[in-house]
């Protein structure tokens, strides 16, 4: 596995007397594609913005490229791209003109770029953002994350406003042909499951603030099965029961020893179902 | 073709709300013959006038009219036109709008201009050259619509041009002094004025310019000059100019949250009390009372020359340990390039007319206030992005009550018992008060900076926008 490009260590965030995130500690190495799943409130935003520095975690810390999240070098700036929840743009600018202001802060900004993934998404340049439907102010909070090539992607529910035509074309700009040589990682937050199950290469499950589960996908669909036990017993290699015990489901990894291997397997829909129910 | 575009007289224009029907069609080609239709107009206007003013309201219009061509010729001049055959619209509005907006700034220093010559009793010498007057006013508006044009159209050319021409005259001067002054003066008047157009319509075109967004220092690598310019332009940004942009493309309600700092003008004098005062006044129970209304007041003006989480998560961004100094040092910029000039006009001019202190007098009062102005301003800076940073609305509004009612409590208190009478009477606006409230804003300032440092930045945004939008509300 290659070295982690963005980690956090013991993340503990509280706001308003509540613990949001949990001693949480991540590590996703350089070209993962990790996707973020949880339930509303369960603290995948903040961990976000914990992740590129707009929010302070109480103890702990993140890393980006190996720099303080809170103190990020302008090299790291340059290679990195965000989507907020919010599209947080500037009400009183047209599309282009946000290309403009926001293009000239990164030296690897590329103008037509923008304007290939504009039309690509079928955003209007020439309307004030205060202007533009929700979709339109996500596709071009979109685009004004991707214009400048980033190596690193924060995409917190990115999709969300979108209609299915274009998430399918923003999942195309996503993983095209880029120029750069070091290959983009990407953290996605989202609800649309079958979407992400599309792209990912590593999930994290976050449940209350703390993380349920986190693997590469691939080895999550081959070994994680749902067994069904009898009465209290846990099975060998059972590593989460059911929120309903008396469904007697358990998930079961096949790579631990004795774990029996006839459940059934679980896409991401499943899965979330089964650690959220 | 695009999807929204349309063909129009050869052209494509990018407008989908361009209407397809009728004569008078609103695209660039139909305007150059509206502009050029109403020059005939008002120049025949010009021409059968009968009095002096109408014949100079007349040209005014006919050589607006001109420019206005000039303008949106130049529209249709970029390599984009003629490569695609595709007329940006949107790009002639804004020319359009350039053009407008450098007239504007034009027309306000002209204004500023008057206001300084009857400040130092030249009034007169204005009411007897109206003529002149009005030939620089239209000299600089010719050049300035111009400049519009060259620097659309040949991009790079106008600048070094219009830079090297007051470098000349600079030069000139300094090695030949006698000769260029001699000449000056013996100069025909026509000079004269064509130097004053040329004076104005350079100031508003270089502060257009400023006002105008660039690209960073990152981007590129500007030459000398370029530097220069590049300097320049972040002196103005800093300075309070460029909020998330150009403040001239906000929306008013963004002006009109200003408008309540700008309030402090009329009342800066309530009764007896006085928001702002000179050193060596005395200090009295209403201190704190001041301080915090001034803190009030700075509130909806507090900025950071990058407030918005786009440019602090971009390259060139502030750091985090630096973000409660910027918005100190930002805000304090911002103050002293437009409220003080401000406040120091509207107090020269109240002197002025209403009492019978000479120019010199004023002047010397209005340094009286500068110490006092900058510490008190600081104070309240600090004091105001302490609490932006640090405390939920309601710790605001408690602390805000705390300072509006100071005063009460403090009288209630020397009512109450003699012991506490020197609450009533500080001292005075001198060297101990200087040093006290110089601590004090360090502290604050070293408070700021520690708050900031954990600040959650993009809920603070959101939060100070949807303040300010309550506020302007």
């Amino acid at each position: 596995m290659n070295e982690p490009i963005i980690s956090a260590h013991a993340v503990q965030h509280v706001y308003q007397r509540k613990t949001v995130l949990n001693q949480i500690s991540l590590d996703v190495p350089e070209g993962a594609v990790l996707g973020l799943v949880g339930r509303n409130g369960a603290g995948k935003s903040t961990l976000l913005r914990n992740l590129v520095g707009l929010t302070v975690p109480d103890k702990g810390f993140c890393k980006l490229d190996g720099c303080l999240s809170t103190d990020l070098s302008d090299s790291v700036r340059e290679r990195l791209g965000y989507v907020a929840q919010t599209p947080d743009l500037f009400d009183w600018l047209t599309g282009d003109a946000h290309f403009e202001r926001i293009g000239s802060l990164y030296a690897r900004w590329d103008q037509a770029h923008a304007y290939a993934l504009a039309a690509q998404l079928d955003l209007p340049l020439h309307t004030k953002a205060k202007d533009l439907s929700l979709g339109d102010q996500q596709k071009l909070s979109v685009v004004l994350a991707l214009g400048h090539d980033p190596d690193i992607l924060i995409l917190d529910e990115p999709v969300a406003s979108l209609d299915p035509m274009t998430r399918r074309a923003f999942m195309r700009a996503l993983f095209e042909q880029r120029g750069s040589e070091s290959p983009r990682t990407v953290i996605i937050s989202s609800h649309l499951l079958t979407d992400l199950e599309r792209v990912v290469t590593h999930v994290a499950f976050m449940r209350e603030g703390r993380i349920q589960l986190m693997d590469e996908w691939d080895a999550l669909t081959e070994h994680l099965r749902l067994v069904q036990v009898k009465g209290a017993e846990t099975p060998l290699g059972g590593i989460f029961q059911s929120r309903q015990p008396e469904h007697g489901r358990w998930l079961v990894d096949t790579r631990l020893p004795g774990a029996p291997f006839d459940g059934r397997a679980l896409n991401l829909d499943d899965l979330f179902l089964e650690l959220n129910a | 073709m695009k999807a929204g575009a349309r063909r129009v007289s050869g052209l494509t224009t990018e407008s989908p709300a361009v209407p397809t029907k009728g004569r008078w069609r609103r695209t660039p080609e139909a305007l150059v013959w509206m502009w050029l239709l109403v020059f005939m107009i008002t120049l025949l206007c010009a021409i059968f006038s009968y009095s002096a003013p109408a014949e100079f309201a007349f040209l005014l219009c006919t050589l607006s009219s001109l420019a206005a061509v000039c303008v949106t010729h130049a529209g249709l001049r970029d390599v984009h036109t003629f490569v695609k055959r595709v007329v940006p619209v949107h790009q002639v509005s804004q020319r359009m709008h350039d053009m407008a907006h450098g007239w504007w700034v034009t027309g306000l220093l002209l204004g500023l201009a008057t206001l300084m010559g009857a400040w130092v009793s030249f009034l007169a010498a204005f009411d007897s050259h109206p003529s002149e007057l009005g030939v620089v006013l239209l000299l600089a508006l010719v050049w300035h619509a111009v400049w519009v044009c060259a620097v659309y159209a040949w991009w790079g050319v106008a600048h070094p041009a219009h830079l090297a021409v007051p470098l000349l005259g600079g030069l000139l001067t300094v090695f030949w002094p006698g000769p260029v002054l001699g000449a000056w003066q013996h100069a025909p008047l026509w000079v004269w004025l064509l130097a004053a157009a040329y004076g104005l319509g350079a100031g508003v075109w270089q502060l257009r310019r400023q006002l105008t967004p660039t690209r960073s220092a990152l981007t590129w690598l500007p030459g000398p000059g370029g530097r220069l310019d590049a300097w320049a332009r972040r002196l103005v940004a800093r300075a309070g100019f460029i909020e998330q942009g150009d403040l001239a493309r906000r929306p008013w309600s963004a002006i009109f949250g200003l408008g309540v700092t700008f309030a402090l003008l009329p009342i800066q004098q309530i009764g007896s009390i006085r928001m702002l005062e000179p050193w060596g006044s005395e200090i009295t129970y209403y201190e704190l009372w001041r301080i915090g209304f001034l803190c009030l007041f700075l509130l909806p003006v507090l900025r950071s020359s990058q407030w918005h989480w786009r440019y602090w998560l971009s390259p060139g961004g502030q750091m985090r340990r630096q973000l409660g100094l910027n918005l100190i040092t930002s805000t304090l910029r911002f103050v002293a390039m437009w409220f003080c000039p401000g406040w120091a006009m509207f107090y020269g001019a109240k002197q002025f007319f209403f009492s019978d202190q000479s120019g010199l007098q004023i002047l010397t009062h209005l340094a009286l206030y500068l110490p006092v102005m900058a510490v008190d301003f600081w104070v309240a800076t600090a004091l105001a992005v302490c609490l932006m940073g640090a405390f939920k609305t309601w710790w605001r509004l408690l602390f805000t009550c705390v300072l509006l009612f100071s005063p009460v409590v403090l009288i209630g208190m020397t009512q109450v018992d003699n012991r506490w009478a020197w609450l009533q009477h500080w001292g005075h606006r001198q060297g101990v008060w200087l040093i006290v409230m110089t601590l004090v804003a360090l502290m604050l300032t070293i408070l700021a900076q520690r708050i900031w440092r954990k600040a959650d930045l993009a809920q603070v945004w959101r939060e100070y926008e949807a303040k300010t939008q309550t506020l302007q509300g």
